[in-house]
């Protein structure tokens, strides 16, 4: 019984910690201006993230070391250095830009300055890093973040055209613009699949200590987690495609978001909304930020953990916090949120194979593994997402160019 | 090397053709500006939605449409920067919760004849 609990939980925090700034931003622009037809990326995008969190997830519990302790190790020095390299530049970008959602969704729910919002959720954030356990973290970020259920509730109410949602669940392209219909399903796809999340995946589970008995755990938060966490993927692409794609609106604004929960549910959904977005967002600044310093300090091989008083581990410590600081230096220049959140999916799309590679290669090597190494059916999957990996790698750049970032 | 050099000439040239919207698009943008404004404008009159959020919201608006004015007003687009300047200075009116739906929602008629 304690087992299904500890389970349920872990799911639950898994659906509300799936969105992030990112997937906020993508699912409503590539739903008001594709409408439904890009939502079976999203399953593409979810589907990788369960086979190669799941992965992550087994070499933990198998090796009791996390993925980049493997990668450095099994990799060398110079492969280990470049990973560390563009993951960190990912990790800032992607962080900064959680920060700076942050500080807007404050701003749409106290009306104070921007300015000073920021430095109130950079405080909040460190705050919460110091104070909170790890699972507490993962629960409390997870748990608040299931307000964005909410958007569940208002894409029923548009009561959009089921049958052609349906339809987006198959690979289509009716559209004009090719270009911008590829560059939204890049995104879709980056958003869904950020390198930090595998990271964090894999150094939360050496934290909460998980050996082979917890691979079914494993399973289950990975799978039913991430699956039911992309429902609110679809939710916030149809709640677009119903409310903004009709009347031609083009979100450039975290505001927008929130104000297609307002429209059906009024006031009680924009403060969900707003308050889901907010948790999900700043869940994520925080799994960005541990991620950054789980990298470095496994890279050179420092004390690391959340487990550990900050004493125990004073560089893990002290990496994180210089992250945060970092990433309070990006925000405060100015610098859109919202293009900067494009920006950082679509840098961590360029730098997708380096982390997913890597991971692979580490959960067939049977002497790290043993008996865990991948199956076929892992295998074979793993693969298949490779290889969409370097496509879409290869081709990000190009088609944030040729389609004006997205703005076509 | 001089290969590097013309691709990277070539994406230099692309990099900055994408920078700035075309007229037709930024006309564009202002009929969305216009209908979401609306649209918010809408929710607020009904109390759907709390005074911060439609201050906030429309504050962002009201910064776009004017950047837009600006934009249009430079690519001589004089008509569809003033039907800009409008939807910023109702999107203002709005963010100290004047009934300024109706006016928003004709904007964004023009804005959308225009970009026609």
């Amino acid at each position: 019984m304690k087992k299904l609990l500890q389970i349920a939980l872990g799911i639950l925090a898994a659906i509300g910690g799936f969105v992030d700034i990112g997937d906020l931003v993508f699912n409503v622009e590539a739903g008001a201006t594709f409408g439904y037809q890009l939502l079976w990326v999203v399953v593409v995008g979810v589907v990788g993230i369960i086979v190669y969190s799941e992965m992550c997830g087994r070499v933990a519990a198998a090796s009791k070391r996390p993925v980049f302790d493997a990668v450095r190790e099994r990799m060398g020095f110079g492969v280990g250095a470049g990973v560390l390299i563009a993951s960190q530049f990912v990790n800032l970008m992607t962080l900064a830009a959680e920060i700076g959602g942050a500080a807007l969704l404050l701003e749409l729910l106290a009306g104070l300055s921007y300015r000073g919002l920021i430095v109130v959720a950079v405080i909040g954030l460190g705050v919460a890093i110091w104070v909170l356990p790890f699972d507490w973290i993962e629960r409390v970020f997870g748990y608040m973040g299931l307000c964005l259920l909410v958007f569940v509730v208002g894409a029923i109410k548009l009561q959009p055209d089921w049958g052609a949602v349906g339809h987006g669940f198959v690979p289509h392209a009716d559209t004009g613009n090719f270009l911008l219909y590829a560059y939204f399903a890049v995104g879709l796809l980056g958003a869904a699949m950020t390198p930090y999340e595998v990271y964090f995946y894999s150094s939360g589970a050496v934290e909460e200590g998980w050996t082979p008995k917890d691979l079914g755990l494993n399973r289950a938060n990975s799978m039913i987690g991430y699956a039911l966490g992309g429902v609110l993927s679809f939710a916030l692409m149809i709640t677009a495609g119903a409310l903004y794609l009709p009347k031609s609106i083009e979100p450039q604004f975290i505001g927008t978001v929130a104000l297609a929960a307002d429209v059906p549910l009024g006031t009680i959904g924009l403060i969900l909304a707003l308050v889901g977005m907010l948790f999900a967002v700043g869940g994520a600044a925080i799994d960005t930020c541990l991620s950054g310093a789980y990298n470095v300090s496994q890279f050179f091989g420092w004390e690391w953990g959340k487990h550990r008083r900050a004493a125990a581990a004073p560089r893990f410590t002290l990496s994180w916090i210089v992250l945060l600081v970092l990433a309070f230096g990006v925000v405060m220049t100015g610098i859109d949120p919202i293009l900067l959140t494009e920006y950082s999916v679509i840098f961590s799309v360029v730098a997708l194979p380096l982390t997913y590679l890597p991971i692979l290669l580490v959960a067939n090597d049977k002497a790290y593994m043993g008996r865990y190494t991948n199956g076929r059916l892992a295998n074979v999957f793993g693969l298949i997402y490779l290889a969409i990996i370097m496509v879409i790698s290869l081709t990000a750049i190009p088609l944030m160019i040729l389609t004006n970032g997205g703005t076509g | 090397m001089q290969r590097l050099r013309g691709l990277l000439a070539a994406v230099l040239v692309l990099a900055l053709a994408a920078c700035g919207g075309s007229p037709h698009k930024n006309i564009e943008s202002v009929q969305s500006l216009a209908t979401e404004g609306a649209l918010l404008a809408r929710q607020s009159e009904h109390g759907d939605a709390t005074t911060v959020f439609v201050r906030v919201h429309a504050g962002y608006l009201k910064q776009e449409a004017n950047k837009l004015a600006h934009a249009l007003a430079g690519q001589r687009e004089l008509r569809a920067s003033r039907v800009a300047s409008a939807v910023a200075r109702d999107l203002e009116r709005l963010r100290h919760g004047a009934a300024v739906s109706a006016d928003l929602e004709r904007l964004a008629g023009r804005a959308e004849r225009l970009a026609k």
